[in-house]
């Protein structure tokens, strides 16, 4: 598992690269990825080698050996990371840079019975409707 | 040194006994936008008095010295009679030191926040990217996400993002009404007003009217999108919706504690919701025309109070 801290997110190209990883669902070669890349992006395949060789480093990706080459997997799934991402995304409420407004924070469970119970007792309006 | 002096203390006043009034103050709370203004006026007026007094103290001694002095001479005794000035190099120094050293903490503050401000705009187009799928029936983007969550990004291309968590638990009049929300914040540009609030924060948070800043930013402008939203929907709805959201693990249920909602006592975060689905359960009456004049007419005079400061003794010594 990455460290709970505070992860960069993936720069472009290792976002591109991530994505064929977790597309093709097995492990992968440079060459692999090299040529899954090819239609749309020709990359050089020492620039890949890099690529990879630094997301290993940096713990998403894991190898192993095939011959005298490394295989790569993600070590999340694209459904993980994305929860991942999503959770940072969301714990901003102590350094909003302005980029992004949440529509309410998620608050205690016991706060939010009692606001539950509140909005219940409230003087006008139907009971609080959920869709479930 | 009385003008320096004068600034430093407007300074000192305002960032340390400021929080104390703007908590007092109950007008905001029925003016969000306008009470959103006044706090980011009185925050920015506190590194400014700071870097103005540096100048005052610094500059009247330090001209003597320069070969401008030569030509000006005659004004510049004057000048420095004016503020109060004593000569001598380490006054000078002093008062560079604070302007400096106050400006440069604000740069460095702005490419700390700019910096992050890149890293958040990356992590959101690679979330788009990962779990974003289109709707055409939604003013809105959907990611894939369990979780029920709704934000609004500024930028380029200014986006509301709503999970499909959020799509499953709320009901369709609920849904319009927290989009309606997120896009007032987009339409009203509040992403600005929480930069210059993070700005202030980042620049100087020693001073306590500064630290607090963006949350007190943070929570009038959530107001203040209420507002907006509720004009087009039933305020109950968005009120239901906030609670939906901000429960953790779907919608609280039934087992409501024995505790009274007026007598207990709330985490920040809560107490934040309650305020906010309190004022739209009951909304506040409209601050009077004449009070909102006043008080804008505060928010300016609290902006330009530095800048009359440090220029006056100069237009009076020179007249």
């Amino acid at each position: 598992m990455p460290s709970p801290r505070r992860s960069r997110p993936f720069g472009d190209l290792e976002a591109t690269v991530m994505d064929r990883l977790w597309t093709a669902k097995r492990p992968l070669l440079v060459r692999d990825v090299v040529d899954l890349l090819s239609p749309q992006r020709a990359l050089a395949y020492t620039t890949v080698m890099t690529v990879l060789d630094n997301l290993h480093r940096k713990g998403w990706v894991r190898r192993s050996r095939d011959g005298r080459a490394w295989r790569y997997e993600p070590v999340l799934s694209r459904q993980s990371y994305t929860a991942l991402l999503m959770r940072e995304a969301l714990a901003i409420s102590d350094d909003r840079a302005g980029v992004l407004a949440r529509f309410v924070e998620e608050i205690d469970p016991e706060d939010a019975a009692a606001l539950a119970a509140a909005l219940r007792d409230a003087p006008e309006g139907p009971r609080p409707g959920t869709a479930s | 040194m009385t003008v320096g002096g004068a600034l430093i203390f407007y300074a000192m006043v305002v960032g340390f006994a400021g929080p104390a009034g703007f908590r007092r103050a109950g007008w905001p709370l029925r003016a969000p936008r306008l009470g959103a203004a006044a706090v980011l006026a009185a925050a920015w007026s506190v590194p400014v008095a700071l870097v103005l007094a540096g100048v005052t103290i610094a500059l009247p001694a330090s001209a003597l010295s320069t070969d401008l002095g030569q030509l000006i001479g005659a004004c510049l005794v004057r000048l420095r009679a004016a503020y109060g000035t004593p000569g001598g190099a380490g006054m000078v120094t002093a008062g560079q030191v604070l302007s400096v050293a106050t400006t440069t903490r604000i740069a460095w503050a702005a490419g700390r926040l700019a910096h992050r401000r890149r890293t958040e705009g990356r992590r959101h187009r690679l979330l788009v990217r990962l779990a974003g799928h289109p709707r055409p029936d939604l003013p809105a983007l959907v990611l894939d996400y369990p979780g029920a969550a709704a934000y609004s990004v500024a930028g380029r291309h200014p986006t509301v993002v709503v999970t499909s968590g959020a799509i499953d638990l709320l009901t369709k009049p609920q849904l319009g009404a927290v989009l309606a929300h997120e896009n007032a914040h987009l339409l009203a540009r509040h992403h600005r007003w929480q930069t210059a609030a993070a700005l202030a924060a980042a620049a100087l948070p020693i001073v306590p009217l500064l630290r607090e800043t963006p949350a007190r930013v943070g929570r009038l402008l959530e107001m203040d999108a209420d507002e907006l939203a509720a004009d087009h929907h039933e305020p109950h709805v968005l009120a239901s919706a906030l609670v939906a959201v901000a429960s953790p693990g779907g919608p609280a249920t039934g087992s409501a504690p024995n505790r009274a909602a007026s007598t207990l006592t709330l985490t920040p975060a809560g107490a934040d919701t309650a305020a906010r689905i309190h004022r739209l359960l009951r909304p506040p009456d409209q601050l009077p025309r004449r009070r909102q004049t006043i008080t804008r007419a505060a928010v300016v005079a609290l902006t330009v109070t530095p800048l009359v400061l440090a220029v006056a003794p100069a237009l009076l010594a020179l007249h």
